[in-house]
């Protein structure tokens, strides 16, 4: 069955959508949740939620990608959830490295969250990873959006893994320069 | 704004940006390529065994050289196993098989061989840009690899048939009892790009690699039968490199010994702690043997108590005493 074919079983309320994103995604969610939380039973539960966020999302909104759409949920759901939890629970997950890393970007990790500029952060997001080299791009959200290792990541995106790391390095500076010109960071 | 903050806002990316990102993680070896397995439960956290299976794209590194193939203890059957830990410091053990493992083709006479068109149809649909369809457990995920193929089956008389080498054993209880599950993983490989998990041009693959696994749960014990075969396609000559366990390593460890029975020298590889204290209330082990090109694994795993133990053992032996008498 197709993305398209799934989707409109979503659509016409057909419970037998959940069944097939489940046979074709259970194991594509299951991973990228367990590089968050590192815990099979709490990424269980997020791919679990994903399913039932999915179920009341759609029809209202109609996925253009539907594997981007559902790993965007157990993402989210999976941050939710280790940050519910203690902190030492980050440890030795790579969520946890890639956290670490963002310090080139926001270096003080008890910084202070101002709500009010979400949405302009969330637009400066979408702008800055549009400019940006296609390389580098899918570098940084292999890191920073799927969590995935710089190995991973490097083999993936056709490169060494100490070209990678370079180039996520240069990102995340110029990050900075972009966020604070933008004024969205001091 | 917080470091929280900024990975919510990354969070936020739009699916037609992540779309091609997507596409490079599907075709490359994000996920793991390796066949893994649960081990049997024991009563303490759960160890998940990773059999590091060799394909013929030869993702999995090689510890070491292969051994020489000496003449086995009798007529060059049987082997002889190692043990140790890898380069994650997860413990591991090794069989070597007396004699190379690999079959001419031609031996091979079941419905398995239809699986290299079916591996050609994946190859086309990922090429595509397309996903395949995982399988449902208990089959192990091969989604994105187009030259693995498993069939579920309910007897393993019939996973054997399936495969249709005339020199499989099955043991008595397995053909007797039905599993929990029974199926064959078939892996090809392209001659031209052996090592390609996503080869360039449209491969005509060969069939090298073949497992039929079924699985028992009873009273107390579990039971794992794996049989492999391989052929004059499979790059080495035997069929697992090594065996490793993937949760708390630093835990457990493998230790290496033989049994004896019906005229052969069986490997038994126990797992136990790290310690060498050895769980007074669990058993778990795994008898390994090599015959007529066909690598024989039984892993068991039971609560020591009189009755389990008794019925644990007429499992093994009924596995040993399988084998046809010289």
């Amino acid at each position: 069955m197709t993305d398209a074919e799934i989707v409109e079983l979503y659509f016409k309320r057909d419970e037998r959508a959940i069944q097939e994103t489940m046979n074709r995604y259970q194991n594509y969610l299951m991973k990228v949740a367990m590089q968050i939380v590192g815990d099979e039973q709490d990424a269980e539960e997020c791919v679990s939620d994903t399913y039932y966020t999915a179920w009341n999302s759609m029809p209202d909104y109609r996925p253009e990608v539907l594997s981007a759409y559902l790993i965007k949920i157990t993402r989210q759901k999976a941050i939710d959830r280790l940050r519910y939890r203690q902190r030492q629970k980050r440890q030795g997950t790579e969520y946890a490295v890639s956290y670490e890393e963002l310090g080139d970007v926001i270096e003080d990790p008890a910084a202070a969250g101002d709500d009010s500029k979400d949405d302009l952060l969330r637009e400066a997001i979408v702008r800055f990873l549009r400019d940006l080299p296609t390389d580098a791009r899918h570098l940084f959200l292999g890191r920073y959006f799927y969590f995935d290792s710089l190995k991973d990541t490097a083999a993936y995106c056709g490169m060494s893994e100490s070209k990678a790391k370079s180039m996520l390095h240069r990102t995340r500076r110029k990050l900075k320069k972009f966020l604070t010109k933008e004024g969205l960071y001091e | 704004m917080n470091r929280d903050q900024l990975l919510d806002a990354i969070g936020n990316t739009g699916e037609s940006m992540l779309k091609e990102t997507e596409q490079l993680r599907l075709n490359a070896a994000v996920n793991d390529a390796t066949v893994t397995r649960n081990a049997v439960a024991t009563t303490r956290r759960p160890a998940r065994r990773k059999m590091m299976i060799l394909l013929a794209a030869c993702m999995i590194l090689l510890l070491g050289t292969v051994a020489a193939y000496a003449a086995g203890w009798i007529g060059g059957r049987g082997g002889r196993a190692e043990t140790g830990t890898n380069e994650e410091g997860e413990a591991l053990f090794k069989y070597y098989p007396n004699e190379d493992m690999r079959v001419p083709i031609t031996a091979i006479t079941g419905n398995i061989l239809n699986c290299t068109a079916q591996m050609k149809e994946n190859w086309r649909i990922l090429s595509a840009g397309n996903q395949l369809t995982p399988y449902a457990a208990p089959l192990p995920d091969s989604s994105s690899i187009p030259f693995i193929v498993s069939t579920g089956f309910n007897t393993v008389t019939e996973a054997a048939a399936y495969i249709g080498y005339a020199d499989m054993v099955l043991p008595q209880f397995a053909q007797n009892t039905a599993p929990s599950y029974a199926y064959v993983q078939a892996i090809g490989t392209d001659p031209v790009e052996p090592h390609a998990l996503l080869s360039a041009q449209e491969p005509d693959y060969l069939l090298c690699w073949m497992k039929l696994e079924a699985c028992y749960a009873l009273d107390g014990i579990t039971v794992y039968l794996d049989n492999y075969v391989i052929t004059e396609a499979n790059e080495e000559p035997r069929a697992i490199l090594s065996t490793a366990i993937s949760n708390v390593p630093q835990e457990v460890e493998f230790v290496s010994d033989t049994a004896t029975a019906n005229n052969r020298e069986f490997v038994v590889i126990t797992e136990q702690n790290i310690d060498g204290s050895v769980d007074e209330d669990v058993v778990r082990k795994e008898y390994i043997w090599a015959e007529n090109k066909v690598e024989y694994h039984l892993s068991i795993r039971y609560d020591v108590n009189d009755e389990t133990t008794a019925a644990a053992e007429a499992i093994i032996a009924d596995w040993m005493n399988s084998f046809p008498n010289e």
